[in-house]
């Protein structure tokens, strides 16, 4: 009996051995090898950039070379964040092949978890780019949630290769710069796992981010003298893209407007002309025609799809709470009449904006970027059975029309400016 | 037998004795004529009460051999017959006199002892609390227990431990709190010690405890007279062992290692606060160097990229990989532990100091390690230091975590993990789970877990350690309904 009981406990501690080790063999998928990588064999990627060239994948990384502590002690003291970056590039047939290429020539193993941007050459984009992004969502390095943005009029390398910043990685510069979106609506982020609920939506097409170069004049004297301008980059309007293939851009206004359509704005601004001084019982003092700035704080977006006799109707209900910012103009904003009617003029602005979206889109692509499509299925889902495979040509035809409502909140710290007493 | 003759007595004792040189016969006249002879070892008597209380009467004041009791001013008196219960009393401090033609031998308890004084236990030092800790006299570290309690209930229970040393060992605890079947339980494995030499209640503890094998103690220990109390109060044992300061607690939970007794002075929510921490300081010190390996050397994707940039800075050139560089720093840190402790003098912490700049700081630009690791060891060091108690299960678990985390990254250490949790909560002291107020739960006693209660609502005594009575408060008002 005892021995019996001695040998039970000899299996089940057995059991629990096998189990230990057949669970950390095959459980382990994101053990590439037993001891790991460490830190210094990884090259690691800030930036990945994806081109088509002669029918080859083009995969250019932008990798953070450290510099060695140990060695350099006098420059880790002196300026410890000064990092150098390195450029390899690799040509394949896949995705993975043009990375892999990258090893025969660059002595780190490249890792990819650390970049937070893929940039996609224009090329690459007309062509269609779903078949070239299974790699980023299968395999276990690449983030899903890293940025995807269409390099407007460049190839991708030569957006990686523009210096910018203070010795600042392309890749962490445009991921900051791309994060600025709260503060103006003329851009878009969509990361990789947005791109895909696009194509998982009943009918809509993607807009994602784009970049593109600028030149701007330098400043620093110095080397002014040697080349005038700069490059920099600009990650302002949007690609809209048929399915996967790049139809055309929006311009930064439109982005605007189509931020208001999908009800994505989170901050920013809009400009527009400060209305028409002549009337009585406001006070104005100087040009017409300067212009007004008023802060979003809060925006929603409400579509509604009505049918009438077969033809479909979409409004666009906007709500819009917003704060008096910057007045060219000396106008005394104290005043109530003053104030609804600046609301009504940025109402006026906020209205073109999205009609010219939305123009844009049902004359020029001729496709519907907005999710319209989402909306119709979820107001009028018997409808939507019936045109839903047509509406591609039905979407083009719709009317529409847009209401904003504007309030405003809040008039700044200053109600009158300070010249309007001067002038008294 | 005691024979009437003075001289067979001394040769009996002397055999006894061995003829060890510190037993002093010593023979001298009476008043009354008949002959005297005191035996007792040297340095462990009083020897002014030996010669003002004992010889002088006797030379003075005996008329007749049968007055002895009488004439001596010595309380504690005892008439024996026996040669072998004499030399075992002579041996803790009595002094044994016989007279002449008289079959029967006086022992007289004048046992004095050079102790050191009661001072600051320097191991556990506390804000708000005693300034008192034990000393090596069991006497005086039970007069600390009783000044404490003073109650009727105390009870010290004495056993004679070793058969070589013969140390005293007394259980400590409150007879109206005390569970009794814990106490069964370890009356029978205190019997069952066979051990020839206690020399300190480290001894004790590894013969009774539950578990030898596990790294895990499941008797806790403390210096500190006030907690001994406070233990012993809700309903735990303590055993006081002779020639140490030492004293142990039973059983012992898992929580207990983050609490102090200064915890229940201060107001609950820095009570509160303070547990926090010291939670936060076991697991650092625990699990950090493992994390940080396995982070460095599985999971690049979840270090923040700054901050993986910067650390691929600091590896450059380090030619080992993360777990020997771990693996060497700790090394490191544990010699300046252990050296610190036996460097003699005011010098150590000047030493430490020093070396542990200068060698952190060396190793890094030598490109023995990173800066990195320099830090997370740092930081495991400190942290292990909050904690008074329990160094030895936080060195071993951080060894243990170390390479799990270096061999097969966060699934090692989570591995690791589960078969921790499974042996903390089926490890056992006396009978009372380990994990005892979360596994099994019981609400009263989460009361008094990290998140402390204010005093009022702590009115019961852990369910298992105290079973007579768990009502801490208002016990006498209950009586009278």
């Amino acid at each position: 009996m005892k021995e019996m009981m001695k040998t039970n406990k000899t299996i089940n501690k057995l059991i629990i051995v096998i189990y230990l080790v057949i669970s950390s063999t095959f459980l382990s998928s994101c053990v590439t090898e037993i001891g790991g990588k460490e830190i210094d064999r990884i090259a690691i990627v800030t930036l990945l950039g994806i081109d088509i060239e002669d029918g080859k994948v083009v995969v250019t990384c932008e990798v953070v070379n450290p510099p060695s502590s140990a060695n350099s002690n006098n420059s880790a003291s002196s300026n410890s964040s000064s990092q150098s970056f390195v450029y390899p590039q690799g040509k394949g047939d896949t995705v993975r092949e043009a990375i892999n290429d990258i090893n025969l020539h660059f002595d780190k193993k490249i890792f990819l978890s650390h970049s937070n941007l893929l940039i996609i050459g224009e090329e690459l984009a007309k062509r269609g780019i779903t078949d070239l992004m299974d790699f980023f969502m299968r395999d276990n390095e690449p983030r899903e949630d890293m940025y995807v943005v269409v390099a407007k009029g460049a190839k991708a390398y030569d957006i990686i290769g523009v210096k910018v910043g203070a010795g600042k990685a392309t890749g962490n510069y445009l991921y900051d710069i791309l994060n600025n979106f709260p503060y103006n609506a003329k851009s878009i982020n969509i990361s990789f796992a947005e791109i895909y609920r696009y194509f998982y939506d009943v009918s809509n097409e993607p807009v994602i981010g784009v970049v593109q170069i600028k030149e701007v004049k330098q400043f620093d004297v110095e080397i002014q003298k040697k080349e005038p301008t700069i490059k920099v980059l600009d990650v302002s309007g949007g690609a809209a893209l048929k399915r996967d293939y790049l139809l055309g851009y929006f311009t930064a206004d439109e982005m605007i407007g189509f931020n208001f359509i999908v009800s994505k704005i989170r901050g920013g601004s809009i400009v527009f002309r400060t209305p028409d001084g002549s009337k009585e019982g406001v006070s104005i003092i100087g040009e017409d025609g300067k212009f007004t700035t008023v802060n979003i704080i809060k925006s929603k977006t409400k579509r509604h799809i009505s049918v009438k006799d077969g033809e479909i109707h979409l409004s666009v209900n906007v709500k819009l709470r917003v704060e008096l910012n910057e007045l060219n103009q000396a106008i005394n904003a104290s005043n109530p009449e003053t104030i609804s009617r600046i609301e009504e003029a940025c109402s006026k602005k906020v209205k073109e904006l999205i009609s010219a979206t939305l123009d844009k889109g049902q004359k020029e692509f001729k496709q519907d970027n907005f999710s319209t499509g989402v909306v119709v299925h979820q107001q009028h889902p018997k409808l939507w059975k019936e045109i839903g495979k047509n509406w591609e040509e039905i979407f083009p035809e719709i009317s529409y029309d847009v209401n904003v409502e504007t309030t405003m909140v809040k008039s700044g710290l200053i109600n009158t400016p300070a010249n309007v007493r001067k002038r008294r | 037998m005691i024979s009437k003759n003075l001289e067979k007595n001394r040769e009996e004792l002397k055999s006894i004795f061995n003829n060890s040189s510190d037993l002093v016969l010593y023979e001298f006249d009476t008043l009354c004529s008949s002959k005297a002879m005191v035996g007792y070892i040297e340095g462990i008597v009083d020897k002014n009460g030996l010669q003002n209380s004992l010889i002088k009467p006797l030379i003075q004041d005996l008329t007749s051999p049968n007055d002895v009791l009488s004439t001596v001013p010595i309380s504690g008196t005892e008439e024996v017959y026996d040669m072998k219960l004499i030399s075992q009393c002579i041996m803790i401090g009595s002094l044994v006199l016989f007279i002449e033609d008289m079959e029967v031998a006086y022992l007289f308890d004048l046992g004095f002892t050079e102790r050191r004084a009661i001072s600051e236990p320097t191991s556990e030092r506390l804000i708000r609390g005693s300034r008192e800790g034990f000393v090596e006299d069991i006497n005086v570290n039970k007069s600390l227990i009783r000044s404490r309690i003073r109650n009727t209930n105390l009870v010290f229970e004495k056993y004679n431990l070793g058969t070589e040393t013969n140390t005293e060992v007394s259980l400590v605890y409150m007879n109206n709190i005390v569970n009794p079947d814990i106490l069964d339980e370890l009356r029978r494995r205190i019997r069952k010690i066979s051990l020839s030499h206690i020399l300190d209640s480290g001894y004790i503890e590894r013969e009774i405890e539950d578990s030898p094998k596990s790294v895990i103690a499941t008797i806790s220990y403390t210096e500190r007279p006030d907690i001994v109390a406070a233990k012993i109060l809700e309903g735990r044992i303590a055993i006081i062992c002779d020639g140490t300061p030492i004293v142990l607690t039973l059983p012992r939970i898992f929580i207990e290692k983050l609490h102090t007794v200064e915890d229940y002075s201060f107001k609950p929510q820095y009570g509160t606060y303070m547990r926090l921490l010291r939670l936060v300081a076991l697991l650092i010190s625990t699990f950090l160097p493992g994390f940080v390996v396995a982070l460095k050397s599985f999971h690049h994707e979840m270090i923040p990229s700054k901050l993986l940039m910067s650390m691929a800075m600091g590896r450059e050139g380090v030619p080992f990989t993360s777990l020997i560089e771990a693996l060497l720093m700790i090394l490191f840190f544990e010699f300046m532990k252990e050296s610190s402790l036996r460097i003699p003098g005011n010098i150590g912490p000047a030493v430490t100091t020093i070396s542990g700049l200068v060698l952190g700081q060396t190793a890094v630009q030598a490109g023995l390690v990173g800066p990195i690791m320099v830090i997370t060891v740092g930081i495991t060091g400190i942290a292990e230091f909050i904690l008074p108690r329990d160094k030895e299960t936080i060195v071993i678990y951080r060894l243990v975590y170390l390479f799990l985390g270096g061999i097969l990254g966060l699934f090692g250490i989570i591995c690791g993990i589960v078969i921790t949790i499974v042996h903390l909560v089926s490890l056992r002291s006396f009978g009372v789970p380990y994990m005892y107020p979360i596994a099994p739960y019981d609400r009263e006693g989460m009361k008094d877990f990290i998140m402390m209660r204010p005093m009022k609502e702590m009115n019961y005594r852990p369910r298992n350690i105290a079973n007579k009575k768990q009502r801490k408060r208002n016990e006498r008002n209950d009586e009278n309904k």
